[in-house]
């Protein structure tokens, strides 16, 4: 390839011969001469194709949403001639350099190694690398040879992840294992379950003497209800009309946000914990334990996007069956009026449901010019939003409306605390 | 200031004087002071980062002509174009690598291309003396068909390095 910056001693040359040509005057032909030997000397010694060996090495595959990541690239020369290079990462959008640059000029030598890098940040996503571009010139610089090597790597950015205090849930079942939870069955404990009678074995200190006291034979215990660990299903609601984009933030990534949260809270209790996102299709993680599990559902958040499908426009066709009979789900979604029948029917099937919402009228308010007829409009929203969740509360669905400017525990905090009797609702004990 | 820079200040130093030194001498004033002012505006230029070079390049050659045509010394005029030349590629060099200037220690880039610049210059200037001290008489149609072959073997040339 020839760089643009032949053409002006090439026109120099032309017209100088062209001059010299017309007025016959051969001093002027000889004025021509260094510039002719220059685009000579740069003709003969424009670079043939490079033989580099490029790798690109990330500190980490998967990295938290706001923490910085280290790109190095390491560049070998296998050829047998001395090459410069002018070499370009070509950093995947949404990814944002913070230190360094993503260019460098090279000279390396046969069987020289150099390594350069830059650190960058990025929004939560999955994203790939493809190439490098390499310019490799003459000394000169008048002819250049561009190339685009593949050098293909991975990194995923997963959602930020909030501190939560204990969410409380009371699903129907619960698991055999100690955890966290009220499993609706007496056995040793914290909390009083009830007072039976007294067996053989039990400890003395446990016996109600006020109950014993009424009869004269027989003795009574007290029991106190068991805490175990509970299937906890997490939907995310990943339709594209359920989602909102104002001054560059968008719900959904506040969605994202709260199930990474949710997840890592019931996964830190213990719980068995799985992840479906419904939005152009079903993407599943399936329930498991642990560091493991909580770094398979952030990989799946990170990948998480919003989008459209005939099929899955309404929750109708939300496979609840996909999880364990009475067991915990969280629905994570902003709502919207018609969602509603689909929840009561979920909770009408034993499942303890809870529902966490990021707020999409208060989301949108915040980036809105203000005016008359706007407010009148907010609160008509407003209205249509606190009916679709009073009537959700009122068939037992625990609901916390969260205005994304507020802390999502404090949400949680403040929406949970105010659901009335959530334990008598849920169905038989496991 | 970095050995581009250096050798920049020189060429443009060269251009200007060769050209005007000849003028200085025999006292025409206005001839010499538009080298040395084009070679000062070129070298301001450059300091602030406009990319001038090659408007001042296109001075300097047309300079040079007028000044091989004015009866001006003509070794004078032909280091004076050649000077130019190596100072419009080290105008691009620097403004090349001003926004990177940690690739440039120990990377040994900045010597090759001076190097070769200061080979290439050296033989063009040389060629362009030899040229001019050597007196071959032509004719109009001779001269027309060298000229022709010439810019030929540069379209072919270029043509080659396109597909290339």
């Amino acid at each position: 390839m020839i760089s643009p910056r032949i053409w002006l001693p090439t026109l120099v040359l032309l017209g100088l011969l062209l001059t010299g040509l017309l007025i016959l005057s051969g001093e002027i032909l000889a004025l021509g001469l260094p510039v002719l030997i220059f685009i000579g000397a740069s003709y003969l010694l424009a670079p043939e194709k490079p033989d580099l060996e490029i790798r690109r090495l990330t500190s980490t595959s998967a990295v938290m949403q706001g923490r910085p990541v280290r790109v190095r690239l390491e560049i070998a020369n296998r050829g047998t001639a001395t090459t410069s290079i002018a070499l370009a990462d070509e950093v995947p959008e949404g990814l944002q350099v913070t230190e360094d640059r993503t260019n460098w000029l090279l000279q390396l030598k046969p069987g020289e190694r150099v390594e350069v890098g830059y650190t960058l940040q990025g929004r939560r996503g999955e994203y790939r690398y493809r190439s490098v571009r390499l310019a490799v010139t003459d000394p000169l610089g008048l002819f250049r040879t561009d190339i685009r090597i593949p050098v293909a790597s991975e990194l995923v950015i997963l959602p930020e992840v909030l501190h939560l205090h204990p969410v409380r849930v009371r699903p129907g079942q619960t698991r055999g294992f100690a955890g966290p939870i009220p499993s609706r069955t007496g056995g040793s404990g914290i909390d009083f379950y009830g007072v039976r009678e007294y067996q053989i074995g039990d400890p003395r200190r446990r016996i109600n003497w006020r109950v014993s006291a009424r009869t004269l034979r027989d003795l009574y215990t007290n029991e106190f209800e068991q805490l175990r660990i509970a299937d906890v299903g997490l939907i995310l609601d990943a339709r594209h009309k359920r989602d909102l984009q104002s001054g560059g933030t968008r719900l959904f990534d506040f969605g994202v946000q709260a199930a990474a949260s949710l997840a890592q809270a019931f996964i830190h209790d213990g719980n068995r914990v799985s992840l479906m996102i419904y939005g152009f299709g079903i993407d599943r993680v399936y329930p498991g334990y642990g560091r493991v599990q909580q770094e398979r559902i952030l990989q799946m958040l990170a990948r998480a996007a919003t989008g459209h499908h005939f099929v899955l426009e309404d929750l109708v066709y939300l496979p609840v069956r996909m999880f364990p009979p009475h067991s915990q789900l969280v629905m994570v979604s902003p709502l919207g009026p018609g969602d509603a029948p689909m929840l009561v029917r979920m909770r009408a099937s034993g499942y303890a449901l809870m529902v966490v919402s990021p707020n999409p009228v208060e989301f949108e308010a915040a980036f809105h010019e203000r005016s008359p007829r706007y407010e009148l409009a907010k609160r008509a929203a407003d209205l249509e939003r606190k009916s679709v969740l009073n009537s959700l509360r009122r068939v037992g669905i625990q609901v916390v409306d969260w205005n994304v400017a507020q802390s999502l525990d404090t949400a949680l905090q403040a929406g949970l605390s105010q659901q009335p009797g959530i334990g008598r609702l849920s169905g038989g004990a496991g | 200031m970095s050995r581009s820079a250096v050798f920049f200040l020189l060429a443009l130093a060269c251009a200007a004087f060769s050209s005007s030194l000849p003028a200085l001498i025999a006292g025409e004033w206005a001839w010499a002071s538009v080298s040395i002012l084009l070679a000062l505006a070129w070298w301001a230029a450059n300091r602030r980062g406009y990319r001038w070079g090659s408007a001042a390049f296109v001075v300097f050659v047309c300079v040079s002509a007028l000044g091989m045509l004015s009866g001006q010394p003509k070794a004078a005029m032909i280091v004076s174009i050649s000077a130019a030349l190596a100072a419009w590629d080290l105008d691009h060099w620097i403004l090349q690598v001003r926004d990177r200037p940690q690739d440039l220690p120990g990377s040994g880039m900045e010597n090759r291309h001076l190097e070769v610049l200061a080979v290439v210059i050296g033989v063009g200037t040389l060629a362009g003396i030899l040229a001019v001290s050597l007196s071959i008489p032509l004719s109009f149609w001779p001269a027309a068909l060298v000229c022709l072959l010439l810019a030929i073997m540069l379209r072919q040339a270029l043509s080659k390095f396109r597909q290339g």
